[in-house]
């Protein structure tokens, strides 16, 4: 099992968000966004709930799991 | 997290530039100096007027010494400012520690050479490392010189809105380049000198002192990266992928070293062997786990 997300689909809705933005509202790297994006990072339950909430998105919405 | 604003950078890359021209004006005056010298000492001939010229070497490393220190920092304003690590940037820091470390040789070589031109002694092999050390001296301040008029153009040109990160990643990833950088050369030196020791006597002093001189630029990146962290909680000094990082580094850097070590401890008390290396050890392992740990780090951090 995996964990997908949809952060780099809502950056560009959301109105071209940089990872740099993204990182500075969620109080991470920018190095660590990127990870996340390409999913080689798996963030913490508290990590991911800041993204969802920057997006203003539950977070189910924001991450999935991957049934491989 | 210290603010940092475009007055600083511009102050010190400003500073940076003029003391590197100053520097680079110091070096040409060496470089004449030793000209005149070297054929008068190799000689063994009167130094006169000479001796007071070179009085003023000695005040001409002092102020490389301190231009380095200036250009450390300014360097790191740099990647803090603009956020962007290029190869040009890790040219300049293997430069610039190679040639900070030279500033100490110079130092040890040019009191070789005045204490065995006094006792009546060939100096002929010092000349050369001494004009290398000129080479790499001068190669590192055209380039700092260069990227420092470079930056206060960009600074000028660039009046946009400036960004404070929350998070830098920028002094971190630095400081892997530096640990990696002063890691090997650790390392070469240690190996340099286990080999050189089975013949010639090296003291422990020269061991202890040459090994913490190559420490210093790490040392100098990890305590501006803690006053950066000072007003931090510790928990918060690095962000959670970071800390992973850094704890499967560590890890991996334990596991690899521990067999490392053990195969060393047995060369050098095997008695068949006999490898004289009661000195190494320490240095060895320091400088292993710092070039394992940075690379690891650096590794894991960019994974893509």
């Amino acid at each position: 099992m995996k964990l997908g997300n949809h952060i780099r689909r809502l950056r560009f809705e959301k109105g071209d968000i940089s990872q740099e933005a993204l990182a500075n509202g969620v109080g991470v790297t920018r190095q660590t966004i990127h990870s996340i994006e390409k999913g080689k990072f798996v963030p913490s339950a508290l990590l991911a709930f800041k993204i969802a909430l920057f997006f203003d998105s539950p977070v189910d919405q924001v991450f999935y799991i991957i049934d491989k | 997290m210290l603010k940092l604003n475009k007055k600083i950078v511009r102050l010190f890359t400003l500073a940076t530039l003029v003391l590197g021209v100053i520097s680079l004006f110091w070096l040409v005056y060496d470089y004449f100096l030793y000209k005149q010298l070297k054929p008068v000492i190799l000689s063994f001939g009167e130094l006169g007027r000479l001796e007071q010229l070179a009085e003023f070497v000695w005040l001409s490393y002092l102020f490389m010494f301190m231009v380095h220190i200036v250009a450390g920092v300014t360097l790191l304003l740099h990647l803090r400012y603009f956020r962007v690590i290029r190869p040009i940037n890790i040219v300049i820091v293997l430069l610039g520690i190679t040639s900070f470390l030279g500033v100490f040789s110079d130092w040890a070589i040019l009191g070789d050479i005045s204490k065995e031109y006094e006792a009546g002694w060939d100096t002929s092999g010092e000349w050369p490392i001494l004009y290398i050390l000129l080479g790499i001296h001068a190669v590192f301040l055209l380039l700092l010189t260069g990227i420092s008029a470079g930056i206060l153009r960009r600074l000028k040109e660039n009046d946009g809105e400036e960004m404070t990160v929350q998070k830098d990643e920028m002094v971190f990833t630095a400081a892997q380049y530096v640990g990696l950088i002063c890691g090997i050369i650790g390392l070469v030196w240690s190996l340099f000198a286990l080999l050189i020791s089975q013949r010639l006597p090296v003291s422990y002093y020269h061991m202890l002192a040459t090994s913490i001189l190559i420490l210093i630029p790490y040392g100098l990146v990890v305590l501006y990266w803690f006053i950066l962290k000072f007003n931090e909680k510790i928990g918060e000094w690095y962000d959670e992928k970071q800390c992973r990082d850094v704890y499967r580094s560590g890890f991996m850097t334990l596991v690899v070293t521990i067999p490392v070590m053990l195969a060393l401890y047995l060369v050098i008390h095997n008695e068949k062997i006999f490898v004289k290396g009661e000195y190494f050890w320490f240095p060895f392992l320091i400088f292993t786990s710092l070039t394992l740990f940075s690379v690891l780090t650096l590794i894991h951090y960019k994974e893509k």
